[in-house]
């Protein structure tokens, strides 16, 4: 079983293998130009990535927000989904006990805030990883 | 010592490829998906776990590893989906043939991409699509010949034509998977797609130029992609939305990525020997999958609040991004006037190749 469980992993690559699996290989070596583009982002770095909070994403979509959004969508739409989306938006908006969850945690090292859910991971990620 | 070697080797591989942790879990979610194609209709069709599958069909998918990142980030533009491949029923059942590639345990060459092996593999739909993240099967282009198409994919099979880890387009000896399938429908009497750009980013055509693949052009998966045709999706992800979630989610860094003074340190991270996704990237992505879970009723594919929502969350969660691009958000038509089809991508026609 975990032979096969294997082979399926080893089969379920992308059409190609890139940089990820060939820096495994000793023989091909990264260059130093290479090695800059792939240093972590120093502090004065214009760094898009840099966390600068950590959201609860369950919270994130409000409910009442999205109703909001869906009485502007366009009428024959609206019309068509307007009284079930705001009856679920309504209970899940009553569902909600906090608002959104949104935690500042330090520039880079990326923690998981104490009052979020846990980040997704293998066991719990919704099987997504 | 040479057995040894190899287990080494292979062990290697196999943890850089597997990259970031995943889900072995095999595919536990089919989405219901509009039935705007007559796919039931057009024989020889089967019915497959509910799915109407026949020959000649395009397979499109999404992979959990972080080098589905990168692939996303090398054309000019962001599309959904990073591999392609062509469903074929033999016998009453429906095989997944698509062209891959691998490390090769010996010899090792110098040149990165030397050390690449591959040709098409064969396997059943379900074993093909257990481990990926999420799967449509669409229609090819209407008037094709699907079992042309079908054909095709079986010769090259049948031939053991080799992976082509250049991605060189004008030489068939030796093909790419995209390749592959544009080659597939082309026999099928589908009008051939052009190349599209490559992004020019500073600190993507480094890595390019390391590897030795072409700076100016791709052929993305989502070329072969027309929601109108989807005749099934799949996947572990447990609603359709949040698979549209997990796209924008990659378009969100993709765009970010594209602005001249990124570099790819800020969302890859070099681990010895492996380059892996940054954690916090990883977790945006799948963070981003869920922000739907309490709203009912879900969103649909192309629904644009997916878009505007993940833009919302990147930008709460980094900061405020760039201004997008101007290009509209897909399936706008959708919301606007339900019965219009959603056409992610139009493909592109060419008649230059």
């Amino acid at each position: 079983m975990k032979r096969k469980a294997a082979r399926i992993r080893a089969l379920q690559r992308p059409c190609f293998v890139t940089a990820a699996g060939l820096l495994a290989l000793a023989c091909v070596k990264v260059t130093p130009e290479l090695k800059a583009e792939l240093a972590p982002a120093t502090p004065t770095e214009h760094n898009l990535f840099r966390v600068r909070q950590e959201v609860d994403p369950h919270f994130f979509v409000n409910a009442a927000r999205f109703r909001s959004a869906v009485a502007t969508l366009d009428a024959g739409i609206a019309t068509l989904d307007a009284a079930i989306v705001v009856d679920a938006a309504d209970a899940a908006f009553r569902d909600q006990s906090s608002p959104p969850s949104a935690t500042a945690v330090s520039e880079d090292s990326g923690a998981t805030p104490a009052d979020a859910s846990p980040a997704p991971t293998t066991a719990d990620a919704g099987g997504l990883r | 010592l040479k057995s040894l070697l190899l287990r080494a080797l292979g062990l290697a591989a196999c943890v850089v490829t597997v990259g970031c942790s995943f889900s072995t879990r095999q595919t536990s979610h089919f989405y219901d998906v509009p039935e705007r194609v007559p796919a039931r209709q057009l024989p020889p069709t089967i019915d497959f776990e509910g799915m109407p599958l026949r020959s000649g069909q395009i397979v499109l998918s999404e992979s959990p590893y972080s080098t589905s990142f990168m692939f996303s980030l090398i054309p000019a533009e962001y599309h959904y989906f990073t591999h392609a491949a062509i469903l074929v029923i033999d016998r009453g059942e429906p095989w997944v043939y698509e062209m891959t590639g691998e490390i090769s345990s010996f010899p090792l060459y110098e040149r990165p991409l030397d050390n690449i092996n591959g040709k098409v593999l064969r396997r059943r739909l379900m074993d093909y699509a257990g481990p990926n993240l999420y799967v449509e099967i669409v229609e090819p282009p209407p008037g094709t010949n699907a079992e042309r198409i079908a054909e095709y994919a079986r010769e090259v099979y049948r031939r053991d034509v080799p992976f082509d880890p250049y991605f060189r387009f004008d030489d068939h000896r030796s093909l790419y998977c995209t390749e592959f399938v544009e080659l597939a429908l082309r026999s099928g009497g589908a009008a051939p797609n052009s190349l599209g750009p490559a992004s020019q980013q500073r600190s993507l055509a480094v890595a390019k130029r390391w590897l030795g693949v072409p700076m100016d052009e791709a052929l993305p998966a989502a070329y072969f992609y027309d929601s109108r045709r989807t005749v099934a999706a799949l996947g572990q992800f447990p609603y359709r939305a949040a698979a549209a979630a997990y796209f924008e989610a990659k378009r969100e860094i993709y765009w970010r990525l594209q602005q001249p003074d990124q570099r790819l340190g800020f969302i890859f991270r070099l681990d010895t020997t492996n380059i892996e996704l940054r954690p916090e990237i990883e977790r945006f992505a799948f963070n981003a999958a869920r922000l739907f879970d309490r709203i009912e009723p879900k969103p649909a594919w192309g629904d644009p609040r997916i878009r505007a929502e993940v833009r919302r969350y990147a930008d709460a969660t980094f900061g405020p991004g760039p201004a997008a691009p101007s290009d509209q958000a897909p399936g706008a038509a959708v919301l606007s006037a339900a019965p219009v089809p959603y056409a992610y991508l139009p493909p592109r026609v060419s008649t230059a190749r």
